[in-house]
């Protein structure tokens, strides 16, 4: 039996610890994957109380059929797929969903990496940003995701194709092909 | 998995470098978090005040063209469509071992079925089956709505106060988020609708009913 696992089972049994150890355990990923598709700092922090009280409030029903992990990022995208279908309806439309280049820092600053690729990542699809995040932060399997986000493997491999493509492009890294040689033989990106 | 099919590293540690929350925050969350955990730990609602009510099991036959239902994934029972049962009572009222868990109950039948309206923190109000196991049949959750409020630059260009005509479940405010909001909950021929009082004209979430 897996940490846990036998965290979940005496948290299912009422133990408090225990839960509070889980959501600890899981709080950056469940954040991250919230900061990552929301984007918004204040929305963001919103979807992750509602996603760890969702956590807590659906345990009894946790089977364990699936990891827990996986389960709970489920909820933390179901969370912030749900806080963003809210501010699409408040929002102002801006009425420009396409891509386009970004000013591209030098990446000397940490703090214009982080702007740089929130930025960029507010501009990629949410269906292909959702899919990012699941594989980049919460370090799923495509079938994984798959189960998620109820599409098949297939359109999972292509979102993600689709959605490294545009980001890299985004941020400047206008070439896959060139990146993959680098990679290949070995020398530095 | 081959490299190729991967992000640029340098993109990838990028998009995982999420600024830490600070402590408070975490544990703010977390606390919240697990209040929702087991009756015995739920917090009671601190300034939640129901100002009017009706009786136990109260059916609340609505008219008038303002409360036609309108489904809003506002609604929708859990995140995840989960359905938790509590422990099995002893008896055909579930609420009195938990009183203290919650602020409030009400009582309502529709379709000859019975139901408890458990108001609780953060905006959630549980429906409950009042019958053992007490099953969670769903939950109304108007958080969101508050702030989604909170956040208005402009007035809606149409709004109208629920009319004191109208016999709700519940007449509620709730204060926990910033402003003060004041909340009619009704029931509907097809189940609960939850409204800002003072905007009657669409309701902030609906639970159908069986």
């Amino acid at each position: 039996m897996s940490h846990d696992e036998l965290l979940v089972r005496r948290a299912q049994r009422g133990d408090q610890k225990a839960m509070d150890s889980l959501l600890r355990e899981h709080y950056d990923t469940v954040r991250a994957v919230c900061h990552r598709i929301i984007i918004n700092t204040s929305d963001a922090d919103d979807a992750t109380q509602m996603a760890l009280i969702a956590v807590v409030r659906a345990l009894p029903s946790f089977d364990g059929r699936s990891k827990f992990s996986t389960w709970v990022y489920r909820i933390a995208t179901n969370a912030a797929l749900d806080e963003l279908r809210r501010i699409k309806r408040r929002a102002i439309p801006h009425g420009d969903d396409t891509f386009t280049s970004l000013p591209v820092s030098d990446g000397v600053s940490a703090v214009d990496a982080q702007l740089d690729v929130s930025a960029a990542l507010s501009q990629v699809p949410e269906e292909f940003r959702t899919v990012l995040v699941l594989r980049h932060i919460a370090d799923l399997e495509y079938d994984e995701i798959a189960v998620i986000l109820e599409i098949p493997v297939g359109t999972v491999r292509s979102r993600l194709s689709r959605g490294r493509a545009q980001l890299s492009a985004l941020l400047g890294n206008q070439s896959d092909e060139q990146d993959r040689q680098t990679y290949d033989t070995g020398g530095q990106p | 998995m081959s490299d190729f099919e991967e992000l640029d590293p340098a993109i990838h540690d990028q998009l995982r470098n999420v600024p830490p929350a600070s402590s408070s925050i975490r544990d703010a969350h977390i606390a919240a978090a697990l209040g929702e955990m087991s009756p015995a730990v739920r917090r009671a609602p601190g300034r939640l005040r129901i100002l009017t009510g009706v009786a136990a099991a109260a059916v609340v036959a609505l008219g008038g063209a303002a409360f036609v239902a309108q489904q809003d994934d506002v609604s929708r029972p859990a995140l995840n469509g989960a359905v938790t049962t509590l422990p099995p009572k002893t008896g055909a009222d579930c609420a009195p071992s938990y009183l203290g868990a919650v602020g409030d109950v009400k009582y309502l039948t529709h379709n000859g079925t019975e139901f408890e309206l458990w108001f609780q923190d953060f905006g959630i109000i549980d429906v409950i089956y009042n019958e053992p196991p007490c099953t969670n049949y769903g939950t109304i959750n108007y958080w969101r709505a508050m702030v989604d409020r909170d956040l208005e630059t402009s007035v809606p260009d149409k709004t109208s106060v629920c009319s004191d005509a109208i016999e709700p479940i519940s007449r509620f405010t709730d204060s926990r988020y910033k402003g003060e909001y004041k909340f009619i909950l009704v029931q509907t021929e097809t189940g609960l609708s939850l409204y800002f009082e003072d905007r009657c004209d669409t309701p902030i979430a609906t639970l159908e009913l069986p």
